[in-house]
């Protein structure tokens, strides 16, 4: 069996890998990226839509492009890679046991891990849509696997549940290809994924978008022959008498991810709200030396900010590495709680274990609402203040702030959203 | 083009079969695997395009300890003969099998009467069980049980077993006996002639001297073939939810107190680690439909919570839906009929999982008492070796194995980490696999939490290369379940090479 001996093993090589890694690497450390895969960029690669990079590289990028600028930087890095090759176990030691084609069985014993494994799709039996199990039914990353990166058509007519971005991407990406795309369904009262693909996707190619509906029966018994919609309640009831058959020969879903941490859980890392890693400021997970970015530690909206978090996480790992983050005498654990109109925080917690007081807090609301603030506070005082024009749950919030640990009181702040007060409002 | 389905036919075109089995369930496979002992030419004929496709692949995976039935019943005789069995079989034929022990589980005071109903039946058919009503006992036993629990029948016999692995196996090692298998070919008639009987089906007539009729919810229609009509079936439809591994550790099989109709939604672990659920009792004029529904999988959620409260829904992975073939003389139906040389296993429900190895056996007996000649097979293979099973192989030697066949080190399915040697495997074994459902059953990709998600389409590539067919004609389960309408932007058609 192979032993590999490193700093820090970075586990996935899709976008926030790649960041973290040749962050971790700009600082001297040895680096190396365990991808399953057979290239870098994860689920990018088959992101080939544009709209990635506004933020990070203030241009507008596909998806393979956005990751292709970071491996163009990893071949002047001195980061090792390991493609084909797939982590099978992870201790509490951070002993990492993986596998390959070529080299067998393989272990790495890092100081420190990078958790970036990404996330998977929710599938049409996790939300217990009954019907028949045919074929034609598939995740809607599946088909844009199957469309954009092997070159093969799932469908001819579709029906689309739930309007997550994948979804709507997919609507208008199967609509190019010819795909009659007959409703997108969606239980919520507003579209599940991002306003502009809302737009660009659906209105912009006339796809009708049914809310507060959602797929009572999948009918085919070898075949999708069609689905039974009907409109729901405000507890996702379906509403009696609103049942209507929609003749379709593919259904897809686009119901949500799930950060993916199976591997996580092996070696102790304690999962969250968020389903991913509960960490510290700096990403590291209560597991000491292994940190966590990217959608495996909480589903992003936008690229841009995997990119950002995963360089932290990089950076850190690398002051992990090099002994540098734990100098400070440590204050004990300021817990970060959600409130008003917040789904979650990230980070749980704040250890200052940094020796920085400058904190990234990341967030989404639960509903969206108009003329909002953000408001960080502890004990009654407010840390930081953040007006938003509107609020809505498919857009993650962050703040960089400042948080001065003699201001923090009972070791708590919370986060949350509430409206701006009427006079601030006409400003 | 035929892509699903096999033909194993070492026979020329006008042989004589001595034995067709119609159904290639969990009874027909047993009564083929009792029948490979022997030195018979042997068919087995299935409507779907492989082994296990109906009530036998969606069940509940029990193997009952034998308490439940009246001691003077078929269900009962051949559930407790065939109830020891299962160790030596399911070693044998390397089938995933634990005798983890019953509950059936009383919640209110006033259910402690059917646990005695139950002691009195099950001392009566000679099957151990005892009543605990120690509740620090029963929660030892049984950490997650309903702290409602008033009182457990136990029965430490009662086990678990992979219903499609036995399944599979059974066939697999009838196979490997040179038994004959026709998938894809529903009997539409049979007509019956001096020295044998003339099996229709659309793709092929075939001819045996003896037929046993195991053809589970159509078994009535097929007697009706040869002008019986002594049973009658309906569909009475069980839908079940399964939970991820590691959602709740549970130790034994848990009931609640059965009703008149069934024995209850069970909360049970299954022998790959998942939890299952269900299953629930309605009756449908439909023999093919197991579409699961609305009202279902709430009436089994909230069964399943009476015994372990507060289930982890948000680990639910998939449902689905299974058909009880349930005859109208209220037990399983068995034995030579007033046709000669024609033989009825039908009418087998539950119990019929655990009676199946032991219907198999004497359904041969019978056979031998008419007239066939049971003569032992001179080299016969009744153990199957132990496939290559990635997750189950220790490091060093997986290594070793790896270095061998690289294949074994590229994982294809993250979810159960299974290899490509595995599905590879799969597809060249005995009655290998031909769809994606046939991969998902014998070595589980697609069978885990991302549900196929992730490896769609690196099995239908892998179909395609070994099967030597394009893509897009890798089906799902037959013919008429393609996942592909062709290829995008004119790309040509192709069998995939790496």
């Amino acid at each position: 069996m192979k032993e590999i001996k490193t700093d820090i093993a970075v586990i996935g090589g899709g976008p926030g890998g790649l960041a973290a890694a040749l962050e971790a690497s700009k600082t001297g450390v040895r680096v190396l990226i365990l991808e399953r895969d057979f290239e870098l960029g994860g689920i990018l690669q088959q992101c080939i839509h544009n709209g990635f990079g506004l933020r990070y590289f203030k241009e507008e990028l596909t998806g393979p492009e956005y990751s292709q600028r970071f491996i163009n930087m990893l071949k002047d890095s001195d980061v090792e890679i390991l493609r084909n090759t797939m982590v099978i176990d992870l201790k509490p030691d951070k002993t990492i046991t993986a596998i390959n084609r070529t080299d067998g069985v393989i272990t790495v014993k890092p100081q420190a891990v990078v958790l970036t494994m990404g996330c998977r799709e929710r599938t049409r039996g996790a939300i217990n849509v009954p019907g028949d199990r045919c074929a034609g039914i598939f995740p809607a990353g599946l088909a844009q696997r199957l469309v954009n990166v092997e070159g093969y058509m799932p469908a001819k007519s579709v029906v689309i549940v739930g309007s997550g971005d994948i979804g709507m991407i997919m609507a208008r990406r199967l609509t190019l290809e010819g795909v009659e795309v007959k409703a997108v369904v969606e239980v919520l009262p507003y579209a599940a994924g991002l306003i502009r693909n809302r737009v660009q996707c659906l209105e912009d190619y006339k796809i009708p978008l049914y809310l507060c509906h959602t797929v009572t029966h999948i009918h085919g018994k070898d075949r999708v022959k069609g689905v039974t919609i009907a409109q729901v309640d405000d507890k996702w009831r379906p509403l009696k008498g609103t049942d209507r058959f929609i003749d379709c020969d593919t259904v897809l879903f686009s119901v949500g991810l799930i950060p993916e941490n199976e591997l996580s859980e092996k070696a102790g890392v304690v999962l969250g709200s968020t389903g991913g890693p509960v960490v510290n400021e700096l990403s590291e997970t209560n597991v000491s030396g292994i940190f966590a970015a990217g959608n495996v530690l909480q589903v992003h909206d936008l690229v841009d900010w995997v990119t950002l978090e995963a360089q932290r996480a990089g950076k850190n790992a690398a002051d992990y590495v090099k002994n540098l983050t734990r100098g400070v005498a440590e204050r004990g654990r300021i817990k970060v709680l959600p409130g008003d109109n917040v789904g979650y925080v990230i980070p749980q917690f704040i250890d200052y274990l940094g020796g920085d007081t400058q904190v990234q807090f990341s967030f989404r609301p639960k509903g969206p609402a108009k003329d909002q603030q953000t408001l960080i506070e502890s004990g009654g005082t407010v840390l930081a203040k953040r007006k938003h024009q509107h609020v809505i749950p498919s857009e993650m919030i962050n703040i960089v702030t400042k948080v001065d640990p003699f201001a923090i009181k009972n070791k708590e702040i919370t986060v949350r959203i509430v409206p701006q007060p009427e006079e601030e409002k006409k400003q | 083009m035929f892509t699903a389905g096999v033909d194993l036919e070492p026979m020329s075109k006008n042989t004589t079969f001595d034995v067709a089995i119609i159904g290639a369930g969990v009874t027909g496979a047993s009564i083929a695997w009792a029948l490979a002992k022997y030195d018979l030419k042997v068919a087995v004929i299935d409507k779907e395009a492989d082994v296990a496709m109906g009530t036998s692949k969606a069940n509940s995976g029990i193997l009952h300890a034998g308490f439940a039935a009246a001691s003077n019943t078929l269900k009962t005789k051949y559930n407790v003969i065939a109830n020891p069995m299962f160790d030596k079989v399911c070693a044998d034929l390397k089938v995933p099998f634990n005798r983890c022990g019953t509950f059936v589980v009383a919640v209110r005071d006033t259910e402690m009467g059917y646990l005695n109903d139950l002691l009195r039946q099950g001392t009566e058919n000679k099957v151990p069980v005892e009543i605990i009503t120690d509740s620090k006992r029963m929660h030892d036993m049984e950490p997650e049980l309903t702290k409602d629990a008033k009182g457990v029948l136990y029965a430490p016999t009662g086990g678990i077993v992979s219903s499609y692995e036995l399944n599979l196996r059974l066939c697999e090692c009838a196979a490997m006996n040179g038994t004959t298998f026709f998938l894809d070919a529903p009997v539409t008639s049979i007509s019956i002639k001096k020295e044998h009987f003339a099996i229709k089906t659309p793709r092929k007539e075939v001819k045996a001297r003896y037929v046993v009729n195991a053809a589970g919810l159509f078994s009535d229609k097929v007697e009706q073939m040869v002008g019986l009509h002594t049973f009658n079936i309906t569909a009475w439809k069980g839908e079940y939810i399964i939970l991820d591994k590691g959602s709740i550790t549970l130790n034994h099989i848990l009931f609640p107190t059965p009703t008149k109709q069934s024995k209850g939604i069970v909360v049970t672990p299954t022998t790959h680690g998942n939890i299952l659920v269900g299953p629930n009792n309605i009756f449908y004029e439909d023999r093919e439909d197991v579409a699961t529904t609305t009202e279902g999988i709430w009436e089994i959620i909230e069964g399943g919570d009476k015994l372990i409260p507060n289930l982890p829904l948000r680990k639910v992975i998939h449902n689905y839906a299974g058909l009880r073939a349930k005859a109208d003389t209220g037990d399983f139906v068995i034995g030579p009929t007033s046709v000669e040389r024609f033989f009825n296993a039908g009418g087998i429900q539950s119990p019929g999982l655990s009676s199946c190895l032991a219907i198999g056996i004497d359904i041969a007996r019978m056979l031998g008492e008419a007239g066939l000649p049971l003569k032992s097979r001179s080299e016969y293979l009744g153990v199957i070796p132990k496939p290559f099973c990635l997750r189950e192989t220790p490091l060093e030697e997986l290594d070793a194995i790896i270095k061998q066949d690289p294949r074994a080190g590229h994982v294809v399915c993250r979810c159960e980490t299974v290899s490509e040697k595995e599905i590879v495997e799969a597809i060249q074994r005995p009655l290998g696999a031909r769809t994606l459902d046939g991969i998902k059953m014998r070595v589980r990709p697609q069978m885990g939490r991302c549900q196929g998600g992730f490896c769609t389409p690196k099995l239908l590539k892998i179909l395609s290369r070994e099967l030597k067919i394009p893509v897009e004609k890798v089906t799902l389960k037959n013919n008429n379940s393609p996942l592909l309408f062709g290829r995008t932007k004119g790309l040509k058609s192709e069998v995939w090479q790496e």
